[in-house]
């Protein structure tokens, strides 16, 4: 059997008031999605985040929604985002934007420096905490700096907030290029699904069209019982905090150094040569960074127990 | 010849160079010329044969004929495996430089699809003298020097590349050093060419890869340059350093780059070829503005002092930084933490020193640091 830790997926599988959910969706497929099932939908999201209905963006998928930004934000800015970067879409943005920097992430330390942005008018899209490092690159000081400055947007991606319980939604209210990036992949175990939404400052909703958020019936419906039964979602985030933490532990003692986090997954780091292919021979994906980003660095996800017990089985035979 | 029921035999070269790696654990630092005596005299023990070994033993796919040097050139590693294999060339007791070269053209005569070298950067650097870039190749580290980019991190990703071979490429350096300099504990690297080896990368990678892997490194060069051109300004000059990524841009201008040397283009067309630090300082006195684009060493990352002397520190100096563009692939500047320079001249690195644009794509960048 394939152990797949290289996507930072939830272990867990949803639970049974959502499969129920997606299964009676399934009855009426040859209708399109009622206004009313969307917004009830944002209803829920809304309340999860004690926050205005009126601020909920929904799409199918967090590419889908910056690719939505992009469109409308990126005429005559600069794309300000990290390297490395699993946001596919910017890469499209490529031939319309007026330039995308990425900002070299260099460990341990991740020095950045956020001076150089400081003028001129850039699109940044930017994930809090940050994969592949799982740390916070970014402080609520420089973020306001970046919003003070009227020509910029910022999209932050808090992809992992149901890991790291931190945010800038705060900020909503008084900075209106602001938006902030959620999806239903993670924590909510709907990453077959791709369910996303923005939760977005008021210049983002002037320009977004709310006759794009495009979302089937099964999908929708399945968020609303996820959200709705979010206690256990919660369970299983607490279960993989648990087992990120003893994972940590595990392979630290083993001789790698493995990066505090605030997300599923850990950033590690091993002498081991081709580490990723050696576990791939024993059927455990990882996420090799070895390549792309800097040598010895690999990105595992957090497991199930018996999951990560297999990993740090192979592990030990590897050394 | 084994010939599989349907199947495609891949022909693949192997050659050994059986004494790279001697100079190592007596503390010679390469075997290059009359070192490899000495090393023997010291009681250096071959290292070569080892490595060869645990590749082919983590080999396993069986549709490969070997086209191999004789003896411990390569023959009595394939012996010991089963794999289908026919000898190439003469050998004598001893093993020298010569015999490589003369291998390697009997070799490049025979098809080979692949070609396997077992050595360190002299090795490399032999290898790239008769297949350039024309046979793409695996180079399996034994030697003492192994500055070159070309070679793989393990026997695993050698074994690997060998299985999976496929139609991607990825172009590497081959830099070597003076050896004498070298023992003398000092560094002086130079860039010597480029060959082709397989890129496994995209083999390595997860559902959710980072975007960058989803492009081949030969496409983004050519991003690269289609984004540089389209910007060229008219009546400035562009100094082209060396290196792959700059030839591709010169091949889509149409003009004539050597791969190693520094030339020059305006308008579009080229003025100066292969040009030295004499030359560039008249072109910089004669005209109004000149850009210069060069791209870092792979590995260790320098953009100047290193690799391309003849952008020197009188160059820099008259050139202003925002006149100067970085330009790379990816997968060469990922995995760096900076970009260095080290011009000789402690003024002018300072002030290349700070945030600079590394240009990765198409209006694709990636900010670093300069650091000296």
């Amino acid at each position: 059997m394939l152990i797949d830790l290289s996507s930072n997926e939830n272990p867990n599988e949803p639970s049974q008031s959502v499969i129920d959910a997606f299964f009676q969706s399934a009855q009426n497929l040859n209708r399109y999605v009622a206004d009313e099932e969307l917004n009830m939908l944002k209803r829920v999201i809304a309340n999860y985040n004690h926050i205005s209905e009126e601020r909920i963006f929904i799409g199918t998928g967090t590419d889908f929604l910056i690719k939505e930004v992009l469109l409308n934000f990126s005429k005559n800015r600069e794309i300000v985002t990290f390297n490395p970067t699993f946001f596919y879409s910017i890469e499209e943005a490529k031939y319309f934007v007026n330039k995308i920097s990425k900002i070299q992430l260099a460990p341990p330390e991740y020095i950045i420096n956020w001076d150089t942005f400081k003028e001129g008018s850039s699109l940044f899209i930017l994930d809090y905490p940050n994969n592949p490092t799982g740390e916070y690159l970014l402080s609520k000081e420089i973020l306001i700096m970046l919003l003070e400055n009227k020509n910029n947007f910022v999209l932050i991606d808090e992809a992992y907030f149901e890991y790291s319980q931190m945010t800038f939604s705060d900020l909503l209210d008084d900075f209106s290029n602001l938006a902030i990036l959620r999806t239903l992949d993670k924590a909510f175990a709907l990453a077959g699904l791709r369910v996303s939404y923005l939760m977005a400052g008021d210049s983002f909703l002037k320009r977004l069209n709310p006759k794009n958020q495009l979302i089937n019936r099964p999908a929708c419906q399945a968020a609303i019982a996820a959200i709705n039964d979010r206690r256990n979602a919660f369970d299983c985030v607490k279960k993989t905090i648990h087992e990120r933490e003893r994972l940590k532990k595990s392979i630290e003692d083993l001789g790698f150094v493995v990066f505090p986090s605030h997300t599923n997954f850990l950033l590690v780091k091993t002498s081991i040569s081709e580490f990723a292919l050696e576990l791939k021979r024993k059927n455990i994906l990882i996420s090799d960074l070895s390549r792309t980003w800097f040598k010895d660095y690999y990105r595992i996800a957090v497991g199930s127990a018996d999951e990560n017990n297999k990993l740090l089985k192979a592990i030990k035979e590897i050394l | 010849m084994i010939k599989k029921e349907g199947g495609k035999i891949i022909t693949i070269g192997l050659i050994v160079n059986p004494i790279a790696g001697m100079g190592g654990s007596v503390g010679l630092k390469g075997t290059d010329g009359e070192m490899y005596q000495i090393a023997v005299k010291l009681g250096a023990k071959p290292v070569a044969s080892e490595r060869i070994q645990e590749v082919l033993s983590l080999v396993t796919r069986k549709d490969i004929h070997f086209i191999v040097a004789k003896g411990k050139m390569g023959e009595q590693y394939l012996k010991e495996n089963s794999f289908d294999y026919e000898v190439v060339g003469k050998i004598g007791e001893e093993t020298s430089h010569d015999d490589t070269l003369k291998i390697l053209k009997e070799m490049k005569t025979m098809d080979i699809e692949l070609l396997i070298f077992v050595g360190g950067d002299g090795t490399a650097r032999d290898v790239l003298n008769v297949v350039g870039m024309d046979i793409p190749v695996i180079g399996i580290p034994s030697g003492v020097k192994m500055f070159s980019s070309a070679f793989t991190l393990s026997a695993h990703a050698a074994a690997e590349m060998i299985n999976s071979f496929s139609n991607q490429f990825i172009d590497m350096e081959v830099l070597d050093i003076n050896e004498e300099a070298f023992r003398d504990n000092r560094l002086d690297a130079k860039l010597y060419g480029f060959v082709r080896v397989p890129d496994i990368k995209h083999l390595l990678q997860g559902k959710k890869a980072p975007s960058n892997v989803t492009a081949n490194a030969i496409d983004k060069k050519e991003e690269v340059a289609n984004y540089i051109i389209e910007n060229m300004e008219v009546d400035v000059v562009y100094i082209l350093g060396p290196g792959t990524t700059l030839k591709t841009i010169a091949n889509h201008l149409g003009v004539e780059k050597t791969l190693l040397g520094v030339d020059a283009v305006f308008n579009k067309q080229l003025i100066n070829m292969d040009i030295n630090e004499k030359k560039i300082l008249e072109i910089l006195e004669k005209y109004n503005k000149v850009k210069i684009i060069v791209t870092p060493i792979g590995g260790n990352g320098f953009i100047f002092g290193r690799g391309s002397k003849q952008i020197s520190s009188n160059i820099l100096n008259l050139v202003k930084k925002e006149n100067i563009i970085i330009v790379s692939t990816l997968d060469k500047v990922g995995g760096l933490g900076c970009l260095r320079v080290d011009t000789g001249d402690y003024n002018v690195d300072l002030k290349l020193s700070g945030s600079i644009q590394v240009v990765v794509g198409y209006n694709e960048e990636i900010v670093m640091e300069v650091k000296c």
